[in-house]
């Protein structure tokens, strides 16, 4: 189960379990954010290695205009997963 | 204990049940879970994305000993394709010369082991976690 939205202050909110057969949904989602953006990872659950590809897709496309993601939240378990794959040093993260 | 699993991504929430009742069954602790689903997720996806056609389904095995838990994606039907000779990306790479590969990279830093073996057009990944 997953579902992406934005938040009451327009930050991006992922809840539940972002896998490979959600990736359509991520992905569409992501492709029309044009700013800017706080993803508030409280809710995620989990993610795997192509939803992580679409956030470092997403921040290659937006820092050809000057703008970023930022990730806040992340569970203890998707910090570490995010540490991994080096993601910690191309977000800015809280 | 083992199942197999039609060679689609939409059968990916299949595999979850499976290694959820594994870790019940096994009394495998959910950070443990975590990094199973995870590892189960990367290597299935590589075999359905790196060989749709190939013929049959994909057999996953779980097991625990004693103080580890180990773990086998096999694909009758497969080219080589071998995880252990996989090139890490560069993670201290910038942003802009980020690419793909990062799912072989998680498995190999999640779990403490990673084999495989070909043999006959099966090809089969054997990971290893120790427990505690």
């Amino acid at each position: 189960m997953f579902e992406i939205k934005f938040g009451d202050q327009g930050e991006i909110v992922p809840v539940g379990r972002l896998d490979a057969s959600q990736i359509d949904q991520a992905r569409e989602f992501f492709e029309g954010v044009t700013t800017s953006k706080t993803i508030d990872l409280t809710r995620l659950e989990y993610i795997s290695s192509v939803g992580i590809g679409v956030l470092i897709s997403t921040q290659k496309r937006l820092s050809l205009s000057g703008k970023k993601l930022k990730l806040v939240n992340a569970k203890d378990q998707i910090k570490a997963v995010f540490r991994i794959v080096g993601l910690d040093r191309i977000f800015e993260m809280e | 204990m083992q199942r197999e699993f039609q060679r689609d991504v939409q059968a990916l929430y299949k595999v979850f049940e499976f290694v959820g009742e594994f870790c019940v069954s096994a009394r495998i602790d959910a950070r443990t879970r975590f990094v199973i689903e995870l590892t189960g997720e990367e290597l299935f996806v590589n075999a359905v994305k790196h060989n749709p056609e190939g013929k049959g389904h994909v057999l996953i095995e779980l097991e625990r000993r004693n103080d580890a838990v180990e773990m086998a994606v096999t694909d009758f039907d497969a080219d080589r394709f071998d995880p252990t000779r996989f090139e890490a990306p560069d993670t201290n790479a910038p942003l802009e010369q980020r690419e793909g590969g990062l799912g072989i990279h998680l498995v190999k830093q999640m779990m403490d082991d990673v084999r495989y073996e070909y043999r006959d057009r099966t090809s089969r990944t054997i990971v290893t976690k120790k427990l505690g």
